[in-house]
């Protein structure tokens, strides 16, 4: 292998990692914090995808895929907050009647599954979309003999910046106080007069935000089409088990660990690549199911 | 002397199992109020229904001032959420302290906060009477000794302006030399808010309180004066299963 | 009278619905025997479609086995129907064995792998079992779509089944008869001493242990058993059924449905899982015919997610078990979190 292709795949698996951890954060938060194995993350995903390519088509041309760059960033902020709102709604009114009975709390988000995957189908045909071009970051850098996408830097880029903020909310915000020592004790943290429910409202609608906003940041990555929310939502699942749940820091090492065993899996065997992810997430749960990178030890769950 | 807390008739269920079954509890402003009995009597179920972790099932929990109006009438407090109980003036420390492990002190302390400012407000007051937590400020509360972590609770209860403190054996697992710094800041306390106490160590129990109320399987079986209880082996002896010794 | 009226009370109305399965294509079979004339009565694709249906409900009642009988959620448990008809698929057609034999290796290949996936995973509580049985269905899907030198990877395998099998109304009887067989089964199993002990752990596991029972080896027996059965399910696919094994039986598609097809018939109990699976896949034959009606009907499955988010939040003991409020008692109190609180 030479030390382009090496640097380029590294690169690779930066970019897309970025892009599991801005899916998975909000899984891991929202399962530290409220027990809530949302199913449903991956369709918040999806329809943020959906949302923000809408849109960026109303100020491009359809036909060839593009529009102008700002609009990109616009669309982002769409799907972000179409999902903030439907992650608010989601919780406020299914999930929180639930909290006492976990095991149909499970079982609802499945089923939101079903209602947002077919509601998007329903309104936006159950077909692929065409390719998603922004213009401002399009094209190829060259490293060595080896081509590297402009979109992929500028991945890697946008999530050490969402991975930023994200750490100074958690780290150096009240609220961040407060989900973490939720992520211990809820009702403790309620005992101190702090409103516990809003909190996990916030939350769930934050979360679903950030994977609405990575929909659309993906979508010049892989396309738009109805399946991807099951894809990342595995992924995702796969980050936050490597994680630890309900640990961010975790969640950012596991997203960039799956990321570059994606990349650098095919190069050790093309047939098997497929499995790496699922047997890591495996052997995770087996031997170490507090998670690799979960600071404290303790488990969740 | 007027009422601030008055309990009466409670009764609480943890799933199907009917754990308070009469508990009548009033608490007199000021001072230190003991809440005694034997292992599985009620005590810690009463202070989780007073703050509102466990919904009573019947009875009422009278507090002063609960009301809208903030006057001195009792009004009926059970079965709110534990967010709005406290709001209005409760600080709770729960038997297994409730810590946060991943917090520093300073974390938790702030989580406390019920307005910007109430620690900047508080820190000087609360490091000369815990001074343990001055120095380990910004460690984790995980990294903490058990007397430190005691003193961190019951700190960190002190942060917003309280009028009552609910305190759950504060002495459990604690050395008894921890055990006396603590009746210190407990006596020191008690000069300035209202205390309940839940609490198996007699001697502390002896050391700080004024009133006591005994339970026994999930009813009021004794309320009346500490120094009466201490003064009588044989009432001792019935309800908190200890020996003449006392 | 009395004999019969205490009968109809205990399961006679089960088993005179069997009956009305049982005789109501009756008139086909005789006349697929030559014994009389050809008839119209029953279009083919309906002994397709209750075939289709009898299948499910095996492979529900199976799911049933854990979710309501022992209370663990599985989110991989379509690995072992995938198992029964990849065993059965890979053994005629690949290495010609005989077809009786690969149906026992099918049933012991279900078993031994829901053995080995249950006591690798069954120290794991909760969310960690669901995550875990949804990665081994995962790595499952994954070998059978890279493994397309003997499964056949994306084009999955066709099985050609013996003349006997190959008509649709033998094909329907047999599925039938298997699924009484799974009921009957599913019956002794949750009536028995051990059944009852699943009960205890799934209503409070804790004091199953202090009782004394080894919780962890109850439930892998449960979920070997629920591996069987499920790839007994996975076998009649192949032979009755659609005849066609698919990687797709691995994938999270067959767990999901069966996961509606339990909770909306109703959980813990033995009619609701076969009840579901009727209610489900008559709806996703019949809906689809309204779609010149309203796109919406087209996409069915939007429909049958409501319904199913509202038994989820209304009616958690699901429509066989609303009767029953003694059902709603025990899933009000299967709540892991708030059961903690100790008394003190």
């Amino acid at each position: 292998m030479s030390g382009s292709l090496f640097l380029t795949l590294i690169l690779n698996g930066l970019a897309i990692g970025m892009l599991y951890f801005l899916v998975a954060v909000g899984l891991s938060v929202i399962f530290g914090l409220m027990h809530v194995l949302n199913f449903a993350h991956g369709s918040f995903f999806m329809v943020g995808a959906y949302v923000g390519l809408a849109v960026f088509r109303r100020f491009g041309n359809p036909a060839i895929g593009t529009a102008p760059t700002w609009s990109f960033f616009l669309a982002m902020l769409a799907g972000a907050l179409a999902c903030g709102a439907i992650g608010y709604v989601v919780e406020r009114f299914l999930i929180r009647p639930l909290y006492k009975r976990p095991l149909f709390l499970v079982l609802l988000t499945i089923g939101l599954i079903l209602v947002i995957d077919e509601s998007v189908k329903l309104i936006w045909s159950p077909n692929s979309q065409g390719s998603v071009i922004v213009p401002g970051l399009a094209g190829t850098v060259q490293i060595g003999d080896q081509p590297f996408a402009l979109y992929r830097a500028f991945l890697i880029g946008f999530g050490l910046l969402m991975m930023g903020v994200v750490w100074w909310v958690i780290n150096r915000t009240k609220i961040g106080i407060i989900i973490r020592a939720g992520v211990q004790d809820a009702g403790m943290v309620q005992t101190l007069g702090i409103n516990v429910r809003e909190v996990f409202t916030l939350v769930f609608a934050f979360g679903a935000a950030l994977a609405g906003m990575a929909g659309m940041a993906t979508a010049p990555f892989m396309g738009v089409f109805p399946q991807m929310g099951g894809e990342f939502l595995l992924k995702a699942f796969i980050v936050v088990v490597m994680g630890g749940f309900g640990s961010p820091v975790g969640t950012a090492l596991g997203a960039i660990v799956l990321g570059l065993t994606e990349q650098f899996a095919p190069w050790l065997s093309p047939q098997w690549a497929g499995i790496a992810p699922v047997g890591m997430m495996v052997l995770v749960l087996l031997l170490r199911p507090e998670g690799l990178f979960n600071l404290s030890g303790r488990r969740a769950g | 002397m007027s009422e601030i807390l008055q309990v009466k008739d409670l009764h609480t269920y943890i799933g199907q199992f009917h754990i308070l079954q009469g508990v009548n509890l009033t608490v007199e402003q000021g001072g230190v109020t003991c809440l005694l009995g034997r292992n599985g009597a009620g005590k810690s179920t009463t202070l989780k229904t007073i703050i509102g972790l466990l919904a009573p099932k019947s009875g009422t929990i009278g507090l002063a001032g609960g009301g809208a109006g903030a006057g001195p009438a009792l009004t009926n407090i059970g079965g709110r959420p534990a967010h709005q109980v406290a709001r209005l003036g409760i600080g709770y420390v729960p038997e297994d302290r409730g810590v946060f492990v991943d917090l520093t002190v300073e974390e938790n302390l702030r989580l406390a906060e019920r307005k910007r400012g109430d620690l900047a407000a508080k820190k000087d007051w609360l490091v000369k009477l815990f001074p343990d937590l001055e120095r380990f400020w910004q460690q984790k509360g995980g990294r903490l000794s058990g007397g430190q972590q005691q003193m961190l609770a019951i700190g960190r209860a002190l942060v917003p302006e309280n009028k009552l403190l609910l305190i759950d054996e504060p002495s459990k697992g604690l050395a008894p030399i921890v055990v006396e710094q603590l009746a210190g800041a407990l006596k020191e306390l008690k000069r300035q808010t209202t205390i309940v106490l839940v609490e198996q160590n007699l001697w502390l129990a002896a050391a700080v309180g004024d009133r006591a109320t005994v339970l026994d399987d999930g009813r009021t079986v004794w309320a009346g004066v500490m120094a009466d209880l201490m003064a009588s082996p044989e009432l001792q002896n019935r309800y908190l299963g200890v020996g003449r010794a006392g | 009278m009395a004999a019969i009226k205490r009968f109809l009370r205990r399961d006679g109305k089960l088993w005179l619905l069997a009956a009305l399965f049982l005789i109501g294509p009756l008139p086909r079979l005789l006349a697929g025997m030559g014994l009389i004339g050809p008839q119209d009565w029953l279009p083919t694709h309906w002994l397709q479609r209750s075939t289709d249906i009898f299948i499910w409900a095996i492979f529900a009642l199976s799911y049933d086995l854990l979710l309501g009988f022992t209370g663990i959620v599985s989110f991989g448990h379509s690995l072992f129907m995938a198992v029964g008809s990849y065993a059965v698929a890979i053994g005629v057609m690949k290495l010609g064995f005989p077809l009786w034999a690969m149906i026992l290796a099918a049933l012991l290949a279900g078993a031994l792998i829901s053995a080995v996936v249950g006591s690798l995973s069954l120290r794991l509580k909760g969310h960690g079992f669901a995550m875990i049985t949804l990665a081994f269905a995962e790595v499952g899907h994954v070998l059978i779509l890279k493994g397309s030198k003997i499964t056949g990877g994306e084009d999955g395998l066709s099985v050609t089944v013996p003349l006997w099998m190959a008509s649709r109304i033998n094909g329907y009887y047999l599925a039938l008869l298997g699924l009484i067989l799974a009921f009957i089964l599913m019956r002794r199993i949750t009536r028995s001493q051990f059944g009852r002990v699943l009960a205890s752990i799934r209503e409070n596991e804790d004091r199953a242990i202090a009782l004394g029972f080894n919780v962890t080896a109850y439930k892998v027996g449960a979920l070997t058993l629920a591996g069987m059965i499920a790839a007994f399910a996975g076998v009649a696919q192949v032979t009755v059924g659609s005849r066609f094994a698919a990687a797709s039986m691995a994938g999270s598609g067959p767990t999901i449905d069966v996961l509606l097809m339990t909770i909306l018939g109703g959980v813990g109990t033995l009619t609701g899982p076969v009840v579901g699976a009727a209610i489900v896949r008559l709806l996703s034959y019949v809906l689809p015919s309204f779609a010149s009606a309203s796109p919406l009907f087209a996409r069915w499955p939007l429909l049958l997610g409501v319904i199913y988010i509202a038994t989820v939040m209304f009616l958690p003991a699901g429509v066989v078990g609303a009767s029953s409020s003694r059902l709603k008692q025990v899933f009000g109190r299967l709540v892991p979190g708030s059961e903690r609180k100790e008394a003190a």
